[in-house]
């Protein structure tokens, strides 16, 4: 055995925990070893020394403080204690949680037009005017429903409109049309086009033309400078239908180079920011001539000083939104009646100073 | 600690019956080993203290789930080392370890002032010393020499072998060896 074997069990000989082969082996080494011996004793005055340290006591009133601890608290204060306690662990997790939540709920809403849309129109829904002439039952339908409809109508017409112009760029009244459009098409409180422009018109050339608007960027479906410059009379789709199919890039192209001249400036209207605000007044207006009355509207518009913020055409007819200040309103009426049969629906009593007429020409 | 098992079995029982006097004789029977542990691993009484009633509510919260096993005293060992151990490693700690309030306090014992003053050097060395010591060895010294509990009843408490629990004594005994030398005679 050597001395640093000797000495790693003079722990265990302290203790007694040796067993006798060990033990005999240690004490063998120990009777030959004077370097050993005396640092056994070092070892053992060392450890003395640990065990002399006095006891440890409870401070008083430890038993008390214990007791008091252990009885169970009422049940409002456990609570607040599993909630709560410890405070350095469970605060920051529930802080944390209810930022992610909120950031959570914000990435919805952003991610979600709708949502935005209907927390935008609700307030505003009640000013909703009826429609002219006989109510679509539609119009009878809570706020609620009538939004989704728009929604649905939008993106329908969006579509529509975007065909036919394709197949009529080169229509020679494309360009003129282009000209007064505003940015985006609003929603319209005209529920009988819904039910008939959207649905009727798109879904015989959808089929084929589906996979084309798909391969064009995102944005031609939603912006509204396309929505603008792809106006063009229905009669000249079906004929330029077929030759366009085979040329998509064609009609990229064409797309790009319109767009410049079709971006129409965006009105100063209240409309630019409150895009989803339905009108204050909503009419239909019946004309034998439909490019005369709009030149004719076109004249008067201006003439009020009214601004012409959103146009919307549809198979049907164009829309056209107005902003009109409230001192041109009856002119407007009186205009729009020499143009054709004019139908307005109901004004709200209180008119505001700029007052947001949609004009529905039909015929 | 030896000779207590035939009172630590009716102690069980009792606080398995619930028995509300039970929980209090508990205390009372363990306050000093329980906070000596806590205080010579914390070296800070206050800390020591709050720990030491952690490992009471424990076991008042727990006493079902004792299987008798190991001693009472054993249990109450282990899960005084155990939350001290943690507590030590967790960093949340308010106070160093080597304050001298641990320092001037631990020796509580009754001492008259003349030999508090001869011993004050030796105690402030001693318990430098043993504070020094890593956390672990500080364990196995404190449960060994300061608490005396046996190697078999060390390696319960810490779920440890006894050669692990040997060799630690040994090596901690070695540091102090060291640290202590000039006040070996």
């Amino acid at each position: 055995m050597t001395c640093h074997d000797a000495r790693e069990q003079f722990s265990a000989l302290i203790d007694e925990a040796l067993d006798a082969g060990e033990r005999a082996a240690l004490d063998a080494h120990l009777a030959t070893c004077a370097d050993c011996r005396p640092e056994l004793q070092r070892f053992r005055d060392t450890v003395a020394l640990v065990r002399a340290s006095g006891p440890v006591r409870a401070p008083a009133g430890f038993v008390d403080r214990v007791l008091e601890a252990a009885r169970p608290a009422p049940w409002p204060r456990r609570l607040l204690r599993s909630l709560f306690l410890p405070w350095p662990v469970k605060l920051p997790i529930e802080a944390a949680a209810i930022v992610l939540v909120a950031v959570g709920v914000a990435l919805v809403y952003r991610g979600s037009p709708e949502l935005q849309q209907s927390a935008l129109q609700e307030p505003a829904a009640p000013v909703v005017t009826q429609p002219p002439g006989g109510a679509p039952p539609e119009a009878k339908t809570p706020a609620p429903a009538r939004e989704k409809a728009d929604s649905r109508e939008l993106y329908s017409a969006r579509r529509e409109m975007a065909r036919e112009a394709e197949n009529a760029k080169d229509a020679p009244r494309a360009q003129e049309r282009v000209q007064g459009f505003a940015k985006e098409p609003g929603p319209l409180a005209d529920k009988k086009k819904a039910d008939t422009a959207a649905p009727a018109a798109p879904q015989a050339a959808a089929t084929s033309r589906d996979a084309d608007l798909q391969k064009a960027p995102e944005s031609q479906d939603r912006q509204a400078p396309v929505i603008g410059k792809l106006d063009a009379p229905a009669p000249g789709a079906e004929r330029q239908r077929a030759a366009k199919d085979n040329v998509p890039e064609r009609r990229a192209d064409s797309l790009k180079a319109q767009r410049p001249a079709s971006a129409p400036p965006t009105p100063a209207s209240p409309s630019a920011t409150s895009a989803f605000v339905p009108p204050d007044v909503s009419g239909q207006l019946a004309v034998s001539d439909r490019d005369l009355a709009l030149r004719s509207l076109k004249e008067l518009v201006a003439r009020l000083g009214a601004i012409e913020t959103r146009r919307f055409d549809t198979s049907d007819g164009p829309i056209i939104e107005l902003a009109v200040p409230r001192d041109a309103y009856a002119e407007l009426n009186r205009g729009l009646a020499q143009l054709g049969r004019w139908q307005p629906g109901k004004a709200p009593s209180t008119l505001p100073v700029t007052i947001r007429v949609v004009v529905r020409i039909t015929g | 600690m030896q000779g207590r098992t035939g009172d630590d079995a009716s102690l069980v029982d009792r606080l398995r019956r619930g028995d509300p006097r039970a929980f209090e004789d508990l205390v009372i029977a363990y306050q000093h080993r329980v906070f000596g542990v806590a205080l010579r691993m914390l070296g800070n009484r206050a800390e020591a203290e709050e720990l030491a009633q952690e490992v009471f509510l424990r076991v008042h919260r727990a006493i079902g789930e004792f299987r008798g096993e190991a001693k009472l005293s054993t249990w109450l060992y282990a899960i005084a080392s155990r939350l001290c151990l943690n507590r030590l490693a967790s960093g949340e700690r308010r106070m160093t370890r080597h304050g001298d309030e641990a320092l001037t306090r631990l020796a509580s014992r009754e001492i008259s002032p003349a030999e508090e003053v001869e011993r004050s050097e030796l105690e402030t060395a001693l318990h430098r010393a043993i504070a020094a010591l890593s956390d672990e060895r500080r364990m196995v010294v404190v449960l060994r020499d300061l608490e005396g509990l046996s190697y078999e009843e060390i390696a319960a408490a810490l779920e440890l072998e006894l050669g692990t629990v040997r060799s630690r004594l040994h090596r901690a005994r070695m540091d102090l060896r060291e640290k202590l030398e000039r006040f070996l005679p």
